[in-house]
């Protein structure tokens, strides 16, 4: 699409925004909004955050002098909660946090349950099951993971 | 002896809507013409010989909303029907045209197969092919399951209240042309993330699908792999795609539809004749297009020029050695697991988009057909459905699947990529202000109503994954920029007109002509 395309296309909420999406795990789409734009060669601030538990580590900044625009943005670790500030005069916005995708399962550990189906969905009770053979299908740990290439562990 | 393994065969039938009242001759009705005489009429041709031959098993089939709309539509009928009858003339002519010829036994061939295809449109289903989908689920041969409204990317929406409006407008379809709640649902294009399983449950869904990751990375790893579905803790079933049996049917390098016996997608009469004879049969102003006549064999790897002539019977025969080693490696496949897993009832999880079979691989009909025919025969394995599996295996994982899609990569690449991220601000912008517009007018008059109502269908029409997705692959980006421009502009209009309170009675007509889909669509789906 060409560039003043892309620019009509663009609507504004006319408040400011800042939106963080995911696209894989290394990798997620920001765009914002700074509400009336830059006025007379100001520039605003895109920062990216890997936010911890009590702190935030910044993974990039960006300058911006568009009052619409968006771009990629690398993630600072796949299955990680984000977030992106906008930063404009003496504001700032974060945008919602955002847990990046991950490519390795979590570590709980497996429960079972009962389910029953119904007309209403599926109803479920907690029910006690040993899995004779757990872990025999190790969750990513090939670049790919397939029900095939598990089976060849 | 290992148990009775299931087999689902899913199948995802979806356009976006393209009925365009507006034209006489439309390129891109044409996608749906061409969808519903090589997929869908063939399909229930299929259900049919099985039905009549008692063979046993099950075939799960989503059906989109925008796709239901526009196979209820009576316009869209009637222009089908004059379709089928060019290709019934256009054949005839081409059997003249090819006599003695090397073309000449696959002129026959389709002079055959389209007078067929018109009989049993026309005199057989009464042109209502929505019915004979609804016939074969309560004979019990289709499990018919929703699709999320308009296909959007659901985790790309910004407010739960318009995620829960898409699911409501797949439904609210679904349930005017069935007359039943589905159990199941299919999830345009798999996007999945954590925050889209309360949607299910609160909507009754018992069960959806993803592609294999949702599974493998979910919260716990899946001590059953993709064998089996793990359970949300919010009560929703998820079934991970199996990449081997996904493999065989869609990989270009090495999948089923790539064998030189098969069809060629890409040879069509509607360019190889000279202008002259085809004219009747394309576009009114000379543009020529696929008329769904295409002579000519994948033949190997050569250019299109050097294919050679199609032999129908050659690649029905092969389509049936294809569907019996398909049903061999999964009985191999399942014997290679149950050993690990001996202890319950395996379930293979096979999804695919219904045009696959038909549209982009001719003979896949015939190739799924074999499939139950041969499945009928083994007692390792039966035809099922996820909803059959849960009522026999009560058991199973709990767990919370991980943010995928289906497609390249698994994740949303195809939909979030430099061609198409300047699209979600706008569709973002566009659902939040339904969802004040829904609030605002609780109480709407009925000229508001109607004007909400309007607004919400250009809003789900602009929400279609088939936008970005065809910016991405770059095939018919001008119509898909149009579409968004004008669904986005139409919303825009009558967002003002409610505001202002000053109707262009005339806009509004136009596009209640245009996009005159979900007569029930509420708009009060939207309000938060």
């Amino acid at each position: 699409m060409k560039d003043e395309l892309r620019e009509a296309a663009m609507s504004r909420r006319g408040t400011a925004q800042v939106v963080l999406l995911p696209r894989d795990p290394e990798a997620g789409y920001v765009y914002w909004e700074w509400p009336d734009g830059p006025k007379h060669g100001e520039s605003g601030r895109l920062t990216l955050y890997l936010q911890g538990e009590a702190q935030r580590h910044e993974i990039a900044s960006f300058e911006i002098r568009e009052e619409c625009g968006g771009r990629f943005v690398q993630f600072g670790r796949p299955g990680a909660v984000h977030v992106c500030e906008l930063q404009w005069g003496e504001e700032s916005l974060d945008s919602a946090p955002l847990k990046a995708p991950r490519r390795e399962s979590g570590d709980d550990k497996p429960k079972f349950v009962r389910v029953e189906l119904s007309h209403r969905g599926l109803r479920t009770e907690p029910a006690e099951h040993e899995h004779a053979v757990y872990g025999r299908f190790p969750a990513a740990s090939i670049s790919a993971p397939s029900s095939r290439g598990s089976l060849q562990e | 002896m290992t148990s009775q393994a299931h087999l689902s065969i899913v199948l995802h039938a979806h356009l976006p809507f393209i009925r365009h009242p507006e034209h006489d001759y439309h390129l891109e009705e044409l996608w749906f013409y061409e969808a519903m005489h090589e997929t869908y009429l063939p399909l229930l041709q299929v259900l049919d010989r099985l039905d009549e031959d008692e063979v046993e098993g099950k075939l799960t089939l989503s059906l989109s909303a925008p796709l239901l709309a526009m196979m209820g539509d009576y316009l869209l009928r009637e222009r089908f029907i004059e379709h089928l009858e060019r290709l019934v003339e256009f054949s005839a002519e081409d059997v003249d045209r090819t006599a003695g010829g090397d073309f000449e036994e696959v002129a026959l061939y389709y002079r055959e197969r389209f007078r067929g295809l018109r009989d049993y449109f026309v005199d057989h289903l009464g042109g209502d092919v929505i019915s004979a989908f609804a016939d074969h689920a309560e004979s019990g041969r289709l499990d018919l399951i929703t699709c999320v409204g308009t296909h959007p990317i659901l985790p790309f929406m910004e407010t739960e209240a318009a995620q829960r409006a898409q699911i409501r407008v797949g439904l609210d379809h679904f349930q005017a042309c069935f007359g039943f709640h589905p159990s199941g649902i299919w999830i345009a294009e798999c996007a999945f993330s954590p925050e889209v399983d309360r949607l299910l449950t609160d909507q009754d869904i018992a069960y959806t699908f993803l592609e294999e990751v949702g599974i493998t990375c979910a919260d716990s790893a899946p001590v059953y792999g993709t064998y089996g579905p793990v359970i949300s803790a919010n009560g929703v079933a998820y079934f991970g795609r199996d990449q081997y049996a996904g493999s065989q049917v869609w990989s270009a390098d090495h999948g089923y539809p790539g064998d030189h016996v098969y069809r060629e997608f890409y040879r069509d009469r509607g360019y190889d004749l000279p202008l002259e004879e085809v004219a009747d049969y394309i576009h009114p102003d000379g543009i020529r297009h696929d008329t769904g006549l295409k002579y000519h064999r994948i033949t190997g790897d050569v250019a299109l020029d050097d294919k050679a002539p199609y032999h129908p019977e050659g690649a029905a025969q092969r389509a049936k050695d294809h569907a019996r080693h398909f049903v061999d490696s999964r009985i191999n496949q399942v014997q290679v697991v149950a050993d690990a897993l001996e202890e319950r009832p395996l379930h293979i999880t096979c999804p695919y988009d219904a045009e696959l079979f038909g549209h982009w691989w001719f003979e896949g009909p015939l190739f799924l057909e074999e499939v139950f025919r041969a499945a009928n025969k083994r007692d390792e394995l039966k035809l099922s459905s996820p909803a059959t599996y849960l009522g026999e295996v009560n058991v199973h994982q709990q767990t919370t699947p991980a943010t995928t899609t289906w497609g390249k990569d698994s994740y949303f690449s195809v939909w979030l990529d430099d061609v198409n991220a300047w699209i979600y601000r706008n569709l973002r912008n566009a659902e939040v202000k339904m969802v004040e517009l829904a609030e605002r007018f609780a109480d709407a008059d009925d000229t508001q109503r109607r004007l909400l109502a309007q607004a919400a269908r250009e809003l789900v029409l602009a929400q279609a994954s088939d936008w970005p997705f065809i910016l991405e692959t770059g095939t018919t980006v001008e119509y898909a920029q149009q579409r968004l421009r004008e669904h986005l502009q139409g919303f825009e209009d009558l967002a003002q007109m409610l505001e202002s309170g000053q109707i262009d009675e005339e806009r509004v007509a136009e596009l209640e002509g245009r996009d005159n889909l979900f007569p029930e669509i509420e708009p009060a789906h939207w309000a938060p």
